[in-house]
């Protein structure tokens, strides 16, 4: 049952599917609103595809009322390529997690943004696989723990923590964009997703934009455990903002560089 | 020990007990708990083992792979659409012969998209060259996987074993399960000797190229042990009940089959729901049976005709479906009884695909139906029935 009085939504939000289907306190509804909202203001309602990956994306699945095409877990990326190289007018947009993304679909990824596919691909980074239960994914911080890593992750043994936007933005082609928003910088990500759309639509480039989200039910916090872990440990970990494609940089500034962050 | 515990754990109890050397896997609903299960045992200490967290199952069984080739015991678990995305390594190790033992909690395959059990996922796997072995109970799955490596490891077999357990209902199901002593395990399952393994001192081709003249001597080794497979699983099976008194018929597990008119072929959990009808029907005078089949590769052929000659009506409940066809298990139980001077008809029922609920009215439905049918006459009902 709704409420008498609703918040303002996007008009492309699906009421029926109302309340979604998230766990209190997640921040896939955050990410989704700024996707709606950036939709609607762009004029993209009726051409746009969503596409979401397996993970809590899935749950997302009923979430618009967009076309949508639910994938299989990481290969969101070949099917929206397919998709959009036959129905170029369309704007396709990715959804997935950071495991879909930099786990089982990282090879995807590389070959996406090798290839400058026009798709914008919103990856929601909560640092586990969420949907299984919180195991380690590649973006778990060092010392998190989670599931496979009960006393925390050890980088000697699993390596770093991977940052998703730095290793597209090191091989995306001129043009491309690049950015790392945050749940808890909600103008500024709906700004990025703007903008990654936009790429899309008037450049024909490849947009990927990562969302730092909150993800308590496996992180086992409460409110304000939660926001701290995005807040204090993931923005220190993951620095938001826009990063040029390393290509680009190379071809103004000649040589070999680090991305720039703007 | 006794504990109470669902069968992802019985699988974890039985990996620790193993010694197993090397995990690798990948996080699947509803295989996940064994992972993490194990992940903590490593964790804490009580399993000496290395586990690589990787990046998909693709890369899971090729890192047992890697594992594998160099001597160690190795384990992985999965389900449904990770099972699927292993496709490729699957005949890889097989064909390479490197003894990798992984539990598949069976759960349906997409699309449409589903969490529920149901056995197509290691069904279509069948012609992949591992054995494949399906539980009935928790305390199945752990002495089963304990038996596995000795069958893999075994140098007449070297063939990958995967032991399959229904997703939720046996994976996620607690009941009381006898934990072996790790004395007693180290008895029946000594530290793995491989013959052949990479090392620098001694090189070694794994995964040859083979041109159409040695192919098919390959194909034939493999097919061969499997054959061989037959009889060790048999006699792992009754040494495993001579060291913990439990055994698990070894190929197949026949209920009240010996002088039963009808008998239900079954795979897996479901079977414990069949043995209650069939005894319910005998107090009735109806003569059932259930005769389930622990072994799906190798095929027990001359078990399965054994049990099912004297009867008149089989009904094979299947799990799956091959479509276009029937399910799997009734074209193999058909297969198994050509020749037979008089065959009983066989009766095929495709049910519990994605987590259908099997309930007991189900498969007295089955036999009654079943009892209604003419002798002789060989067809199929290749539908679920709607509800
Ligand atoms: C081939 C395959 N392997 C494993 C799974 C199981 N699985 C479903 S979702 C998921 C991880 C989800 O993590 P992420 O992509 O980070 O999304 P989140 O749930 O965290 O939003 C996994 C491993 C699957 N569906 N398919
Ligand atoms: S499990 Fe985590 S990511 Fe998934 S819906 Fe719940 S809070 Fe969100
Ligand atoms: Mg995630």
């Amino acid at each position: 049952m709704l409420p008498a009085r609703l918040p303002q939504m996007p008009e492309v939000w699906r009421l029926e599917s109302k309340p979604h289907k998230f766990c209190p306190g997640c921040g896939h509804g955050i990410v989704l609103k700024c996707l709606g909202e950036a939709v609607e203001e762009l004029g993209l309602v009726d051409r746009t595809v969503f596409a979401c990956d397996i993970g809590c994306s899935l749950l997302a699945w009923d979430f618009f009322n967009l076309d949508t095409v639910q994938t299989h877990h990481g290969r969101t990326l070949p099917v929206l390529a397919g998709l959009k190289r036959v129905r170029p007018e369309l704007v396709v947009v990715a959804y997935m997690g950071d495991g879909g993304a930099y786990a089982i679909g990282a090879q995807h990824l590389v070959a996406s943004a090798g290839r400058d596919d026009p798709v914008t691909v919103i990856v929601v980074n909560n640092t586990v696989y969420a949907m299984t239960g919180g195991q380690m994914a590649p973006t778990t911080l060092p010392e998190e723990k989670t599931e496979t890593t009960p006393y925390g992750r050890r980088v000697e043994e699993n390596g770093p923590s991977l940052r998703g936007p730095e290793l597209v933005a090191s091989i995306a082609s001129p043009g491309a964009y690049v950015a790392r928003g945050s749940v808890a910088r909600v103008r500024q990500l709906k700004g990025f997703i703007k903008k990654g759309l936009r790429a899309q639509v008037e450049g024909g480039h490849l947009a990927f934009i990562e969302a730092l989200s909150t993800c308590p039910t496996n992180w086992r916090t409460n409110a304000r455990e939660t926001w701290r872990f995005l807040e204090e440990k993931m923005h220190k970990h993951f620095p938001l903002g826009e990063y040029a494609p390393a290509q680009a940089v190379r071809e103004e500034g000649g040589g070999a560089q680090p991305p720039r962050k703007s | 020990m006794r504990e109470y515990i669902n069968g992802n754990e019985a699988v974890a109890r039985a990996v620790r007990l193993a010694r197993v050397d090397v995990v690798a896997a990948y996080p699947i609903t509803p295989q996940s708990p064994v992972v993490e299960e194990i992940a903590a045992q490593i964790a804490s200490g009580e399993l000496d083992a290395e586990y690589i967290r990787v990046e998909s199952e693709h890369a899971a069984l090729a890192a047992c792979y890697g594992a594998a080739v160099t001597g160690m015991r190795v384990f992985t678990a999965t389900s449904s659409q990770g099972l699927a995305y292993m496709f490729e390594m699957l005949h890889y190790v097989s064909g390479s012969r490197v003894p990798v033992v992984m539990a598949v909690a069976n759960r349906g395959l997409a699309a449409p998209w589903t969490i529920w059990a149901d056995h197509q996922d290691s069904i279509v796997c069948r012609d992949t060259g591992w054995i494949q072995l399906y539980v009935e109970t928790a305390q199945e799955a752990l002495d089963t996987c304990l038996q596995a490596y000795r069958i893999a490891e075994h140098p007449e077999v070297l063939t990958p074993v995967m032991v399959c357990l229904d997703g939720y209902v046996l994976s996620h199901t607690e009941e009381v399960v006898e934990i072996p002593a790790q004395e007693a395990v180290d008895t029946f399952l000594p530290p793995y000797k491989p013959q052949r393994v990479v090392e620098p001192e001694r090189p070694l081709v794994f995964g040859v190229g083979a041109g159409p003249d040695l192919y098919p001597a390959f194909k034939q080794a493999q097919q061969e042990a499997m054959d061989r497979a037959r009889e060790v699983i048999c006699r792992v099976d009754e040494e495993f009940y001579r060291i913990f008194g439990r055994r698990h018929g070894g190929l197949v597990d026949p209920y009240r089959c010996r002088d039963a008119e009808i008998v239900l072929v079954t795979l897996g959990a479901t079977t414990g729901t069949a043995r209650e009808v069939a005894d319910r029907l005998r107090q009735e005078g109806i003569k059932v049976g259930v005769l389930r089949l622990r072994a799906l590769r190798p095929f027990p052929a001359e078990e399965v005709r054994r049990a099912l000659a004297g009867c008149r009506v089989v009904a094979v409940l299947d799990r799956n479906c091959s479509f276009g066809y029937e399910g799997a298990v009734c074209t193999e139980v058909k297969a198994a009884l050509l020749g037979l001077k008089e065959p009983p008809a066989v009766v095929g029922f495709i049910l519990g695909l994605g987590g259908q609920d099997i309930r007991q009215a189900d498969i007295e439905d089955i036999f009654r139906r079943c009892l209604a049918a003419g002798s002789g006459a060989v067809h199929q009902v290749a539908a679920a029935q709607s509800r």
